[in-house]
């Protein structure tokens, strides 16, 4: 018996190099007659370098994580004699595990001189590293001699994508991801989906899409590939879920956001599909207590008050009762009675504070000198840098 | 707090990589199945760790940036069969531990100093160089390793001869399965597929230059290696009647050897016949003993005036002095006197030639020219770079690679069956040259085409020397250089285009012969040519000229359309064209630039930059709207390349419009074509073959079909099937069907079936034998 394998990637387009001349050149009409008759050309178009004509992998080519590997798997009868009792059997041994790929494990009873047993395996890779694919064929001669033989062939799958994350936290509850996925195959990918399936307790917007008229429109624009090394960058917002940012002390410390899924094509369709692992993100540590704008006007008048919303949450584990302490800065000069009483704040519960202040400086101007202390442990957490605003002199916003 | 959020992303990473490792190893040591290299596979795990901390460091570099493990595919994909079900759970499982161990190690690592921070990212550099460079050796390795065990693989085949190999090897398996830790991996090397082996060689390159059996020949010629040094020293001085035409008409004019008579002339202009300082001494002796008793009508009914117009060396090389000796001008004139034909110049100058041959110079050539044109009798300084002085750049490329394989594998007596025409065996004239093309012989033309160009002076060694230039002239450099093209040697066409630089040159209009060809304008290089010089780089790597090139003819191209329209003549001379004429002109010049669109849009797609291709090709489309179905169709197809199956598919449905409004058989094979190419791209193979299928019941001749139906049958399992139907359509039209597509699957089918593969191609090879000329490309036997 012999036995062949052959990677079945997709099938490839036949180009033909196109030479034309014209009717008064030396050689008439000869060179486009040639290119007519040619049966890789396309009829019509001779010209046209990209024809109709199927051709058959000829190499192994790369294979990456995610993709599907198929193989022809023939074992043919060379011998001028019946053999019997023939199996066939194929497992894929990776770095950690061994796979049976064989379609049937049943054994053929007879096979005549001059036929073939075919077989068409498939499997998705998803490991990377050297992968050996295990032929092994047992089969019994007339004599009744049991033969065995097996053979191996080795490749290595490659990583297709590297996908980098950031993260980018908001004011408010909101989490931004940019996610950059570059392909570093070497042959131009289409990424048919790219998407991220968010944990539990968050919900997802796809930023990868402009809105013009109802339509939305790709931000990558007509540019539906990405040819090897292209970065793409992806943006997702991802929000609380209303029960979660309720309980703002909830999302603290690692979280998980989610996962990214990722499905493209190559050459003629072929398909691969992989998933990041859990993306984790570091939660901006707030301490135990959270100071966090609701309200605040962007530009206001020098020397005139205004109105700002606080929201004070108790992110720790104990009742707290606070008092406000409102110190001036050189150009923030906060109205009312500092070191007033808030009252007692349970944990994960939180309380809104409409404040007033005036700037005595043009320009951009940072909110600073809140202070809250703890009466019940005594201790300080000051607030500075809360946000910024714009002072501008009355008759200019007039 | 951002930067300290990528930090300890940063560390955890880390962390998780010595996690996986661990696991990594423990499954390594729990695995039973390993019987094979596990030294092997643990190196593999090493490779993977060393990969991974090269994005370490690419974090490092990008500081905020984190790298995210692709941990593996999702589990819930449609493709995957109930068995792999099992499996996908061990997966999950491990990747779930991946991802609670380094939760636990965070915190550990979160309190490493900047310190060690910074001496971590020097250490990973190192490992990552290696790391990578191990990957790279290791790939070639394996190739290295896949040619090598071609031979082994050969002593595993015949099993069934010596069942005692069998026996031996078998224990030989079991003695290492259980030696699962440390087996050498040297020992026992892993056989690889033949077919992949094989490939291997060729896939490095694409496979557009793949040597077609033939090694370019690289015959540099002395006077190639130093156009500019060499001095024409056998020039004479002065331009009387050369040494070569006194030759000629001292001695045989009677017998009409004149090299120009080898030119059976095709344009208007066929009287004048010039001949070069060069011409007579490589006149093969068998070509002027072929000629005697060839056809010397052109010559005696006209009185043959042998013109030199060659400037012969008068001062340093840089320049070159054309002493237009005003002997020779009474001469023609008077020939032009005598000739009894007032219109002569007037049919020179025809309305068909000047359409034709309109091209607008450049300013520097164009000034060269006025002086020509207005300075006849007085002394032109030119520029000896800005000649052109083509020459043969290689003696012969004559060969049959199909007879060489035939002696290999055939033996000698197959081998003298092979009958071909060569350069011999035809009319050393364009005749000749006619019958070798289209009997497919295309290097025994080239071959003719340099004889031709050699008894015109332009032949080997040639190169450097000056010379002048005729229509007929040009037009056997375009061929010879157009079938080096259709033959894939670039690099010879190349050699060959280098002394036309861009085509640009003032000897290579016609204003430069104002006695040669008086009156006509314009240039004496075919469009076709230029559009082959413009598409030259592309296939020898350089796409980017290319696109330069087939820029500037657009510009020209684009420029004449402009004059025509504003009632001036393509040249932007004003000239009086009859409506009619100047319709067909502007006919012409569309369909040229559409030409010149097509070769940029193919250029593009060579250049992967598809959406510029796309769009290119739908600029074709408004200069051949007939073939609007075609370029749908393939611009349909090249999403398809990319993978984009939604847009080919909207693609096709355009083409389904267009055709609607059509009917006929084309356009019904067009559109039956299109649908199975998606179902292709939808990873349906059956419905893809039913689709051929259905073509093939409308037109049973469709290679086209026929081939991707049988393509489309070998990805469903059957190949005996799919043999059949490749074997069938090669036997019933082999003229047609020998197509080097359709044998390049036939082979590759045949190395799949069985061992017996050899004798078959070898039967494939006989078969071109009988039916292809010296141009085939054996390589797609396989045989090699």
């Amino acid at each position: 018996l012999i036995f062949a394998v052959m990677r079945l990637t997709k099938p490839t387009l036949f180009t033909n190099i196109p030479v034309t001349c014209e009717e008064r050149d030396l050689p008439g009409n000869l060179f486009n007659q040639l290119m007519k008759d040619d049966p890789s050309t396309v009829k019509g178009a001779e010209t046209l370098m990209l024809g109709e004509m199927l051709t058959l992998p000829q190499n192994f080519g790369n294979i990456f994580l995610g993709e599907t590997f198929s193989s022809y798997i023939s074992v043919h009868n060379d011998s001028n004699q019946v053999v019997k009792d023939i199996l066939v059997k194929a497992d894929l041994q990776t770095s950690s595990q061994r796979l049976n790929l064989s379609a049937s494990s049943a054994a053929v009873a007879e096979l005549k001189p001059d036929c073939c047993i075919d077989d068409v395996i498939h499997h998705e890779v998803k490991e990377i590293g050297t992968h050996i694919l295990v032929c092994a064929v047992s089969y019994t001669m007339q004599t009744g001699e049991k033969m065995y033989f097996r053979k191996f062939f080795k490749f290595q799958v490659l990583k297709p994508l590297d996908v980098k994350t950031k993260f980018y936290n908001a004011e408010t509850d909101e989490v931004f991801l940019e996610a950059q996925i570059q392909n570093i195959t070497t042959s131009p990918m289409f990424m048919e989906k790219v998407s991220l399936e968010p944990s539990m307790m968050y919900n997802v917007a796809e930023l990868n899409t402009v809105g013009t008229g109802g339509e939305s429109e790709s931000t990558f624009g007509a540019r539906t590939y990405l040819q090897p090394m292209d970065t793409r960058q992806y943006l997702y917002c991802l929000k609380p879920k209303q029960e979660f940012a309720e309980k703002a002390g909830v999302i603290k410390g690692v979280t998980v956001i989610g996962k990214l899924d990722i499905v493209w094509k190559t050459n003629l369709g072929e398909r691969g599909r992989l998933q990041t692992s859990q993306l984790q993100r570091m939660a901006p540590g707030y301490g135990d207590v959270r100071l966090s704008l609701e309200t605040i006007p962007d530009t206001v008048n020098l020397e005139e008050p205004f109105d700002i919303t606080c929201k004070i949450t108790n992110c720790s584990e104990r009742t707290m009762d606070l008092v406000l302490e409102m110190c001036n800065t050189n150009s923030i000069h906060w109205c009312g009675v500092s070191g007033r009483q808030l009252g007692k704040l349970h944990p994960s519960s939180s309380l809104h504070l409409a404040l007033t202040l005036l700037s005595s400086v043009q320009g951009l101007q940072s909110v600073s000198g809140l202070r809250l202390t703890d009466t019940f442990l005594k201790r300080t957490y000051e607030y500075d840098d809360i946000a910024q605003v714009c002072v501008v002199s009355s008759e200019v916003k007039q | 707090s951002n930067a300290k959020d990528a930090k300890s992303t940063l560390d955890e990473d880390d962390g998780r990589d010595i996690v996986q490792q661990k696991t990594e190893e423990e499954i390594l040591f729990h695995e039973e199945t390993i019987d094979l290299g596990g030294d092997e596979l643990e190196s593999e795990g090493n490779e993977t760790v060393s990969e991974d901390s090269n994005n370490f460091v690419d974090k490092l570099n990008e500081q905020m940036m984190e790298s995210v493990i692709i941990s593996d595919s999702p589990n819930n994909s449609e493709d995957d069969t109930g068995e792999l079900g099992c499996l996908q759970e061990i997966v999950e499982q491990m990747e779930a531990k991946d991802n609670q161990k380094p939760q636990g190690e965070v915190d550990k690592e979160e309190f490493l100093s900047n310190e060690s921070e910074t001496e971590h990212e020097e250490t990973p550099k190192d490992i990552s160089e290696i790391g990578t460079d191990d990957q790279a050796s290791l790939k070639e390795e394996s190739i290295q390793e896949a040619v090598k065990e071609e031979p082994k693989l050969g002593n595993n085949v015949p099993v069934e001869t010596k069942p005692n190999n069998i026996d031996e090897s078998k224990p030989e398996d079991q003695i290492l399965s259980p030696s699962t830790t440390k087996p050498s991996s040297e020992a026992e090397p892993i056989p690889v597929c033949t077919i992949f082996s094989q490939a291997n060689n060729a896939s490095t390159q694409p496979q557009l230059f793949l040597p077609d059996g033939f090694e370019p020949q690289m015959v540099k010629s002395p006077s190639f290696s130093s156009i500019i040094e060499t001095p024409v020293k056998s020039n004479p001085q002065v331009v009387q009647p050369s040494p070569s035409l006194s030759k000629f008409f001292g001695d045989t004019v009677n017998t009409n050897t004149l090299a120009s008579d080898f030119f059976d002339s095709f344009t208007t202009s066929n009287f004048i016949s010039v001949s070069n300082p060069n011409a007579s001494s490589s006149v093969p002796e068998q070509m002027s003993s072929l000629s005697d008793g060839g056809d010397g009508s052109c010559a005696s009914s006209n009185p043959a005036l042998a013109m030199q117009n060659g400037r012969p060396e008068a001062g340093g090389p840089p320049s070159v002095e054309i002493t237009q000796s005003p002997k020779p001008f009474s001469q023609i004139q008077a020939v032009f006197a005598g000739s009894d034909d007032p219109f002569a110049t007037a049919l020179n100058m025809s309305e068909l030639d000047r359409r034709n041959d309109a091209w607008i110079p450049s300013e520097e050539t164009r000034n060269v020219l006025i002086s020509v044109a207005t300075q006849q009798y007085s002394t032109v300084f030119i520029d000896k770079e800005n000649l052109t002085m083509p020459g043969l750049k290689f003696d012969n490329i004559q060969g049959d690679a199909v007879k060489d394989l035939m002696l290999r594998f055939l033996g000698e007596q197959a081998a003298v069956k092979r009958q071909v025409l060569n350069a011999n065996s035809v009319e050393q004239s364009f005749v000749g040259l006619k019958q070798l093309i289209s009997s497919k012989n295309w290097r025994a033309a080239v071959d003719l085409c340099g004889r031709l160009l050699t008894a015109h002076g332009q032949g080997y060694k040639k190169s450097g020397l000056p010379t002048s230039h005729t229509t007929d002239s040009l037009q056997l450099w375009f061929v010879r250089l157009a079938l080096l093209v259709k033959l894939n040697l670039f690099q010879n066409a190349e050699m060959e285009f280098e002394p036309f630089g861009n085509l640009d040159q003032p000897d290579l209009y016609y204003e430069y012969y104002p006695h040669v060809y008086p009156g006509r304008k314009g240039s004496m290089v075919p469009f076709s040519m230029r559009i082959l010089h413009a598409e030259l780089p592309q296939y020898l790597g350089n796409p980017q000229e290319s696109l330069d090139r087939l820029h500037s003819m657009k510009i020209i191209c684009a420029k004449i359309l402009e004059n025509l329209e504003q009632g001036l003549a393509e040249d932007g001379s004003m000239t009086n064209i009859t409506q009619e004429n100047r319709q067909a002109s502007v006919q012409l010049w569309r369909s040229r630039l559409g030409r010149v669109m097509y070769s940029m849009a193919n250029c593009l797609l060579m250049m992967k930059d598809y959406v510029l291709a796309v769009d290119a090709y739908h600029t074709v489309i408004k200069y051949y709207p007939q073939q609007e179905p075609q370029l749908l169709s393939g611009i349909g197809r090249i999403f398809l390349q990319i993978g984009d199956i939604k847009t080919a598919e909207k693609y096709f449905q355009d083409v389904e419009k267009v055709t609607h409004k059509l009917d006929g058989l084309q356009s019904q094979i067009m559109v039956l074509m299109n649908r199975a190419f998606l179902h292709l791209g939808q990873n349906n193979f059956a419905e893809a073959h039913r689709f051929f299928t259905e073509i093939l019941r409308i037109d049973s001749s469709n290679a086209v079909a026929n081939n991707n139906a049988a393509v489309c049958l070998l990805y469903l399992g059957k190949l005996k099937d799919s043999l059949r139907q490749l074997e069938g359509m090669v036997q019933q039209d082999p003229k047609h069907y020998l197509h080097e597509s359709v044998l390049f699957n036939l082979t590759t089918m045949y190395e799949l079936e069985s061992s017996r593969s050899m004798q078959k191609k070898q039967a494939l090879l006989e078969a071109v034998a009988i039916k292809e000329g010296d141009s085939f490309n054996t390589q797609c036997l396989k045989l090699g």
